[in-house]
Order: C-alpha cells, then sequence, then structure tokens
C-alpha cells in the first residue's frame, strides 16, 4: 500500500511538473514569436520576458519619428497578439542606446477593456502609469539589435543674420550628413559632413566642405537616476578635446540638475575646395580650455513646460547666466529664453519643428532618414555668447521620455 | 474723399456683419495681442492659440517711419504659450523701405502675463512689455492694464483702462499713461473706441468663427488702420 501511494504520488508531481514545462514552453514560444513580430515592425534591441504576470517588452524605436506614437503603435501590436490568460499586466520599457529611459506600466484589463470600447483612451491613459528609468533586461535574449548599424541622418542647417543694403537679411544654408553608429550599452559614434549649399555669411571657413562633429560618446546610468555622459573628440564650432557631463533627476523626472566641464582647444580644417591647393594646413592650439556649467530644469507637468537656468563659462572667457521657457506642443518646441552675459543683456526665441516624414524605413545595416527636427534660434540683440555641442547629451537622450510628457501625448494622439 | 471711401468701406462691413451669433470674441489689437485698437485688453488668447496676420498704420501715425513719410506694415505672429501668459513677435518696415536702407524692418517681441482672471466682480488683470531690453524700440511699453466685460442683451460691453510708463531707453514710446477704451460685441462684429495716450481712435471688427479677424480702425479719428489674421491652434 505504501508503494502504490508513493507511486501515485510520484505519477501526480511528474503530471504536474509535465504541464509546468509544458505551459513554460508555451509561454516562452508566444514571447518568441511576439517579439518577432514587434521586431518585423522595425523596432530594435528587442527584448520579451514574463515575470510574476507581468509582460515586460524592452525595446528601442528608431522607426517612429515620435516616441509615444511608437508606443502607441507597439500597444497595436501587443493588442494583436493573443495573450496569455495568467500575464496581468504589461510593461513598456523604452530604451536608447540600450540604456533603460522610461517604463510604462498598464493593467491588462483596462486594455482589454479600451479594446472593447468599455473605456475611452483618456481613461485607459488615466490608468497607465510610467516611471522614468527601468530595470535593465537581465539575461533575456534580445532581437535585431541595433548595434553595429549605421544611420545615415540627412540634416539641413539654417541660419539668419541682419545683412546690409540692398539686402537686409542674409542667410547660410548647409546640409550636413550624419553617420551614426551604436556601438555598446551607452556608446555612441557620431561624425558628421558639412556640406555649404548657400551662405551669404562673410565667413570664408563656411565656404568649404569640412568636418562637423566627429566624436566618441559612453553615458551610464548609476542608481538613484544619475546619469553620467563622457565624450571626447571633434566637436562643434571648431573645438577638439573632452567633455564630462552629469544629471540627477528627482520628483520621477520632473526636476534635475545638470552640470559638465569640458576641457576644449581650438582646430579648423584645412581650407580646401574641390582640387584647389589647400590655403593653409590644419590650425590648431592646446586643449587647455575649461568650460562649465551648472542647470536646474523644472518640468511643469499641466502644461508641458520646462524652465532651465542655467549658469556656467561659455568660449572665449564670457559667463554666461540663461532662462529659457520652452513649451512642447507634442513635437513642436517653442521656447523663450533671457540671458545676462558679459556683453550685455540678450533674449530670443527658439522653435524646433519636427521634418516629415513621421515613419521611417525600418532600419537596416545601413539605414537612411531625415533628421528629426529642424532647430532654429532667434537672438534679439549682438550681445551672443558662443557654445559648443559634442553631438549628444544626456538631457538629449531624454527628450520626449518625461514620464508625464509620455502620459500627456498619449491621451492627446490620435491612433 | 479718402476718408468718405473708408466710411463707406466700413459702412458696408458692418452691414455684412449683421448674420451669425457670436458674442464673446475679444478681437485683436493692430499689434497682434488681444485687445481693441492700439490699446490692450486684460484677456488672453487660448492657451496654445496661434494667430498670425498683417496690419497696415498710417503715414501721420507711422511708428517706424518720420510722420507722414510712409505708411507701414508688420507682419506678427501670436501665441498663447502659456494659460496665463502670451508673447507676439512683429516685424515692421514702411513700405517706401525699398528706397531707403531700412534693412530689414523692425523686430519686436511682446510678453503679457494675467495676474487675475476675470471673476464675477472683479476685472481681469494683465501686465506686459513689448521690447523690455531693446535700446532701438519703436515700441516700447510696459503697462498694466484692466478689463472687465459686462452683458446687456444683446450686446457685450467690455471696457478696459489702463496705465503706461518706460521701462529702460528706447527710440519711440507707446501707450504712455493712462490709456483705455470700450468695445461692444454685437454678433460676429465689434466696435471699439479708445485712446491711447496719445490719439482717440475709433474702429470695427469681423470674426469669421475663430479662423479669421478682420480690423478697420481710424487713428485718430482720421488716418485709416487695417488688420488681417488667421487663427489656428497647435495640440
Amino acid at each position: 500500500m505504501k508503494y502504490l501511494l508513493l507511486i501515485f504520488g510520484w505519477i501526480l508531481c511528474s503530471f504536474y511538473s509535465m504541464r509546468a514545462q509544458e505551459s513554460a514552453m508555451i509561454l516562452e514560444e508566444w514571447a518568441t514569436d511576439l517579439t518577432t513580430k514587434i521586431s518585423k515592425e522595425g523596432y530594435q534591441s528587442v527584448g520579451v520576458q514574463i515575470e510574476d504576470k507581468t509582460l515586460q517588452i524592452y525595446y528601442e524605436n528608431r522607426v517612429q519619428r515620435f516616441e509615444p506614437r511608437a508606443m502607441i503603435a507597439l500597444i497595436q501590436i501587443i493588442r494583436a497578439s493573443h495573450l496569455p490568460l495568467d500575464i496581468e499586466q504589461i510593461q513598456l520599457v523604452t530604451q536608447r542606446l540600450q540604456l533603460s529611459l522610461a517604463t510604462t506600466t498598464f493593467a491588462l484589463n483596462d486594455l482589454k477593456n479600451w479594446e472593447e470600447g468599455l473605456i475611452t483612451r483618456e481613461a485607459f491613459v488615466d490608468k497607465i502609469s510610467v516611471q522614468q528609468g527601468g530595470n535593465p533586461i537581465g539575461k533575456t535574449k534580445t532581437s535585431n539589435s541595433g548595434n553595429y548599424r549605421l544611420e545615415l541622418e540627412l540634416k539641413p542647417e539654417i541660419g539668419l543674420g541682419l545683412g546690409g543694403f540692398p539686402d537686409p537679411v542674409i542667410h547660410r544654408f548647409f546640409f550636413v550628413p550624419t553617420l551614426n553608429t551604436y556601438l555598446w550599452k551607452g556608446a555612441q559614434l557620431q561624425m558628421e559632413l558639412i556640406l555649404p549649399i548657400s551662405s551669404e555669411f562673410e565667413i570664408p571657413g563656411e565656404r568649404f566642405i569640412r568636418p562637423g562633429i566627429f566624436s566618441f560618446s559612453q553615458t551610464v546610468s548609476l542608481p538613484k537616476n544619475t546619469w553620467l555622459q563622457g565624450a571626447v573628440g571633434y566637436f562643434s564650432n571648431n573645438r577638439y578635446g573632452g567633455r564630462l557631463s552629469f544629471a540627477k533627476f528627482w520628483l520621477n523626472g520632473s526636476l534635475s540638475l545638470t552640470g559638465r566641464v569640458g576641457l576644449t582647444g581650438y582646430a579648423s580644417y584645412p581650407k580646401k575646395l574641390g582640387l584647389e591647393k589647400a590655403i593653409k594646413g590644419w590650425e590648431y592650439d592646446d586643449p587647455t580650455y575649461l568650460d562649465y556649467n551648472v542647470g536646474v530644469n523644472y518640468w511643469f507637468k499641466q502644461w508641458n513646460t520646462t524652465v532651465r537656468v542655467v549658469y556656467g563659462k561659455a568660449l572665449f572667457g564670457k559667463t554666461q547666466l540663461k532662462l529659457t521657457c520652452l513649451q512642447r506642443f507634442q513635437e513642436v518646441d517653442i521656447g523663450f529664453f533671457a540671458q545676462k552675459t558679459q556683453r550685455g543683456n540678450n533674449y530670443g526665441m527658439q522653435l524646433n519643428l519636427p521634418i516629415a516624414p513621421k515613419k521611417y524605413w525600418k532600419p537596416k545595416r545601413l539605414s537612411v532618414r531625415p533628421a528629426r527636427s529642424l532647430n532654429y534660434t532667434y537672438q534679439a540683440t549682438q550681445a551672443t555668447v558662443e557654445n559648443y555641442i559634442t553631438g549628444q547629451s544626456i538631457i538629449n537622450l531624454h527628450r520626449h521620455l518625461n514620464p508625464e510628457f509620455i502620459k500627456n501625448s498619449l491621451s492627446s494622439l490620435s491612433n | 474723399m479718402l476718408l468718405k471711401n473708408y466710411f463707406s468701406l466700413i459702412f458696408i462691413l458692418a452691414i455684412s456683419c449683421l448674420g451669425a451669433y457670436k458674442a464673446d470674441g475679444q478681437g485683436l489689437s493692430v499689434f497682434g495681442h488681444p485687445g481693441l485698437i492700439h490699446t490692450p485688453s486684460a484677456y488672453l488668447s487660448k492657451w496654445k492659440q496661434v494667430s498670425a496676420g498683417m496690419t497696415h498704420y498710417p503715414a501721420a501715425t507711422s511708428f517706424t517711419a518720420e510722420a507722414g513719410e510712409s505708411p507701414e506694415r508688420s507682419f506678427w505672429a501670436h501665441l498663447g504659450f502659456l494659460p496665463f501668459g502670451e508673447v507676439s513677435f512683429r516685424l515692421t518696415k514702411p513700405y517706401n523701405s525699398q528706397n531707403k536702407n531700412y534693412g530689414i524692418g523692425d523686430r519686436s517681441l511682446s510678453f503679457r502675463l494675467q495676474l487675475l482672471k476675470e471673476k464675477k466682480q472683479l476685472p481681469a488683470i494683465v501686465i506686459g512689455t513689448n521690447d523690455p531690453f531693446s535700446v532701438s524700440s519703436f515700441f516700447n511699453t510696459t503697462y498694466i492694464v484692466l478689463s472687465k466685460k459686462f452683458t446687456v442683451n444683446p450686446v457685450i460691453i467690455a471696457p478696459s483702462l489702463g496705465y503706461g510708463f518706460k521701462i529702460g531707453t528706447a527710440r519711440n514710446y507707446i501707450l504712455q499713461g493712462l490709456f483705455g477704451g470700450v468695445q461692444v460685441n454685437w454678433k460676429q462684429c465689434r466696435v471699439m473706441l479708445e485712446y491711447d495716450g496719445e490719439y482717440t481712435n475709433m474702429g470695427i471688427g469681423y470674426q469669421l468663427k475663430e479662423l479669421m479677424s478682420l480690423n478697420f480702425a481710424l487713428i485718430d479719428r482720421q488716418y485709416f488702420s487695417g488688420l488681417v489674421a488667421f487663427t489656428f491652434s497647435l495640440k
């Protein structure tokens, strides 16, 4: 009798263990299938894992121009797939450079209610929770990696200035093809070539084809929403050297403290046009110039507006205190600034307009796409200060990924 | 003779306004922000609303050209930047600027902040400034203005009263001292009478839904000024 009971127990255990294995295999197959579906839509570094009845989807978007729109498209893919019964909630972990920047969580029931028209999209979005950052993906295999691929971004640059009689407005128009390569977690290589299409500015160096930014940057996510970024290379404004930046976020990304310190020197490329002999060779000085700044940003969620105060030392020994108020109307940014410098006060406005199309070709080994936006800054007076950019910044990395902005955008975007 | 034509035009327009009813129109001043003719009101555009348009100024009361030298025009854009603040950008140039070195024209930025929304017993209050830092401004002023609406069926009467003062140095100042006016809205039309600190002006306006505005005015009760504006909303 004792043996019979033991045998029966063993059979029962085996049966349940097989059922569990079968169920795990089905889930794994389903996760692989979903990963393939998402990858086929062009999303990169896609990873799907199921933990404690939570479906976690890691992804990088380089196929949609606007990040919240990419999320909506992703939710639609999930809606179209037959979700296993034991999943209760879904987490979308938005990544850039394989760094988790935002985690959007919603209950499957709420998604179903929205799907069946029982609740409106606004009500569904209201129940969504968006948190800054996210857990790393762990050991789950990712599909369609974005690393070691080339992304060619076609970027227009315009500038306007005051001219003399009879041409009161002078302009410049450059075409700047930019090659981006994502190397490993947080690492990016960027190379720009500046092609002058037309320029009325009397700056001889601007009439020549020349290199733009050629930089390597490494971004690291530290505990407690702290970010560190180092960049070395040839930057804008004829500067070369290195720069170290940091950012610390509080209040779920609404408040941040930023800072940076750079050590650079001047370097300009030979001014050579076509087959003409170079006018002169490389011109450079030692990278000993120290620039720095610290800033505080606050995001007002009810107005999608950020207010930023920055104080620091720019190029050519000029200090700068700048106040910027910028509002994000979906993809259009309109901002105003006032600054106090040693050359006097200045104020003006800045615009950031999206460039068509909304959706790009699915990224391949080499992908080509236009720049996401066109920037223009209007300065009211001549009291300007010179700065340089390295090609990547922590604030830009988080662009359109403020948790409150994501929520506001999800509820107002059309399908 | 010319003046007669203006009045005929205004009369024809007023007659044409006897159409649909929409009495809450606040209207835009010739500078592009909410107001009467030259004077601002203490109401704001809707948040995220953009208006863009063109204004014609008569030669005799021109701002950037020497008086009587040439009429001028402004191209402007106005944005309801926040629920309690708005901003305008203007480019003003005389018509005869082809012959003279006026450059690109006068560029001007205005900011307005609503301190108090209109309540049952209290008026709306706005402070505003034009070209706060520019020494070469032709439109420099900083002002405070109060407005209150009264409904006397079938019209809405909205008087405004303000005071403008100088901050900093500029080439020309507008709206200095006490200014004010009254506008009467009826259907899609409005009739305005104001004192801008220098001249007494009168005018009428017509609003086509929320899409287009037309204003016609007589500055100093004799010189024709006009505005056409288009409005849309950023999402």
